[in-house]
């Protein structure tokens, strides 16, 4: 069942820019004719570079912002028509901007929530012992904002997007910054929340987040929409060689001509410093034979095989 | 409504925080208005009169402007600083609550010092009726409509000059030039300036419409029927101008997203 229902969203911004003295107008397309659903029960991944658009989308969604073109149906409201009302049933995190009161205990930031979305004494009270068991927010329940780690607010922020327990969470880089200890535990919550049937809309720069949380990505790029799918499909979809990664034996690293002429034929590309070969394995290659090949010109000490990484997938769809 | 508490009351803990600061600077705000008075009541003894009108009928006008301004800037200091949440891209916030943007705005910061600014006013209002003897008796009525009336007028010109930063971002200049100047001017009778200020202070920011018109009006000094009613006239002229300002801030902001 959809939760999300987009249809040719477009969105365009008009910039100056001073020549002289005179200033020139530029139309920025921001957003050009973005198509996508989003189901019930999903955790999908955003993705793209900076200035893609994520953000515009995001903004859109969350009501904040109307868009030129193209409708957005979220929870069967138009979200920037009927605002109030809609942003009852969504939680947002803005990793970049503090949604909590900076000079009040956590505490005091959640019973305002609470008070400001009219939950229920008793349904208050529940909520914040679930979020305060996840999120292991007692130590800080009663530290002002301010005094917190990064580590800290964070979880603090994501607790206050979900005092009123809504159904569909916009998180837009819940994890920027975060050392390894507390992203763990913020991505442990958030698995945790999409176990309970939340409808998640994750935007990140962290790869690994998404290749450990999501089943469907978004990418967008230039404003538009470059991938919807899964993540398996993706690298399907940019075929991108297996590496034969070797590393000479140490003392071994300077080759003589036979051996630059063997690594030239296989194109691969070698470090003199570190003593490394990487090959690019074709499709028909078969890596067992060219390992073979290699111990038999040059001293070798060990040898893998990658297979491509989400990264290098991304990459190379950035760069189109 | 609880919502309206419990942001009020959170404003009043947030300042508790910083307990020092917080009595220091209404100690030294105190003072600050303890001098302004004293500088007030110094040229009030200085002279008889400024433009035919006396000391003690100044000091009412004086005293109307000055407690609609402490009132406003009593809940209004999140207004007042709008153009942070335009700077900072914080204005979305508010926009993800479901409440009223200009209700959050006023309950952001309710800043408790400011209570010294009211009660400053009022001992000039004092001092006001006393000196030109007029029976606070029969003109409390008056006198606390007016105020009233004044903190109403505060309030729409502020949140009309607010939204101007939903177009400039920065908007600080705009509050010192539109307000703070014209607030001064309102303090003194608005027929010793020139036709150009005048002209502004009854039709464009018309803070002479709460004060001068209406106290001129009461002590028999302007005779036109019109003047008792100005401030209604005027608070009910720049009520529609006020909305239809901020919803097209509102807009804009939607549309543009700075």
């Amino acid at each position: 069942m959809q939760i999300v229902n987009v249809e040719n969203l477009q969105k365009n911004y008009t910039v100056y820019q001073r020549k002289g003295l005179f200033r020139e107008k530029r139309i920025i397309r921001a957003l050009q004719n973005i198509s996508f659903t989003v189901n019930r029960g999903e955790f999908l991944g955003y993705i793209g570079p900076n200035g893609a658009g994520k953000s515009t989308t995001i903004k859109i969604l969350t009501g904040i912002m109307t868009p030129d073109g193209g409708s957005a149906i979220v929870d069967g409201m138009v979200p920037y028509r009927e605002r109030k009302l809609y942003v009852r049933n969504i939680g947002v995190v803005f990793g970049q901007k503090t949604q909590l009161w900076w000079d009040l205990p956590v505490r005091d930031t959640y019973s305002l929530l609470k008070a400001i979305y009219g939950v229920p004494e008793s349904r208050f009270k529940e909520q914040i012992g679930y979020l305060s068991g996840h999120l292991e927010l007692g130590e800080i329940m009663d530290r002002p904002v301010r005094q917190l780690s990064l580590g800290q607010r964070m979880r603090a922020e994501l607790a206050a997007a979900l005092v009123h327990d809504p159904e569909l969470l916009f998180l837009d880089e819940p994890t920027i910054g975060l050392d390894i200890v507390s992203k763990h535990r913020v991505l442990q919550f958030l698995r945790e929340l999409h176990s309970r049937g939340k409808t998640i809309f994750l935007t990140t720069h962290d790869l690994k987040d998404i290749e450990a949380l999501c089943q469907e990505i978004l990418i967008i790029n230039h404003g538009s929409l470059v991938y919807k799918g899964t993540l398996e499909g993706l690298k399907g979809m940019v075929k991108l060689p297996r590496v034969l990664k070797i590393q000479l034996r140490e003392g071994a690293f300077s080759l003589d001509g036979r051996c630059t002429g063997f690594i030239e034929r296989y194109a691969a590309r070698y470090d003199s410093k570190t003593g490394t070969i990487d090959v690019e394995l074709s499709d028909t290659a078969r890596p067992a034979n060219v390992a073979r090949e290699f111990m038999q010109v040059m001293e070798i000490e060990d040898f893998r095989i990658t297979d491509p990484s989400i990264e290098d997938v991304v990459r190379v769809i950035y760069r189109k | 409504m609880r919502s309206v508490i419990a942001l009020f009351m959170a404003s009043l803990k947030a300042q508790y925080e910083y307990r020092l600061n917080f009595w220091l600077d209404t100690l030294i705000n105190g003072a600050n208005l303890f001098s302004d008075f004293l500088l007030m009541a110094f040229l009030m003894l200085s002279f008889k009169e400024i433009g035919g009108w006396s000391l003690g009928e100044i000091a009412i006008i004086y005293s109307i402007v000055e407690m609609g301004w402490g009132i406003f800037r009593f809940f209004g200091e999140g207004l007042h600083r709008f153009e942070e949440l335009m700077v900072t891209g914080r204005f979305d916030l508010l926009l993800i609550r479901p409440m009223n943007t200009v209700k959050q705005l006023l309950l952001e910061r309710i800043d408790f010092r400011r209570l010294g600014v009211v009660v400053e006013a009022l001992a000039v209002a004092v001092f006001g009726f006393t000196a030109s003897r007029i029976d606070f008796g029969d003109m409390w009525l008056a006198y606390i409509s007016l105020v009233f009336f004044s903190t109403v007028m505060t309030f729409e010109i502020n949140i009309i000059l607010a939204a101007i930063a939903f177009w400039t971002v920065r908007n600080s200049d705009i509050i010192v030039l539109a307000f703070y100047s014209t607030r001064t001017a309102a303090m003194y009778p608005a027929h010793i300036y020139g036709p150009v200020l005048k002209n502004v202070l009854t039709f464009i920011v018309p803070l002479a419409s709460v004060a001068y018109f209406p106290v001129g009006y009461l002590t028999g000094r302007i005779t036109s029927i019109i003047a008792l009613i100005s401030p209604v006239l005027g608070v009910t002229a720049l009520l529609p101008v006020t909305v239809l300002i901020w919803k097209l801030g509102l807009k804009h902001y939607a549309s543009t997203g700075t």
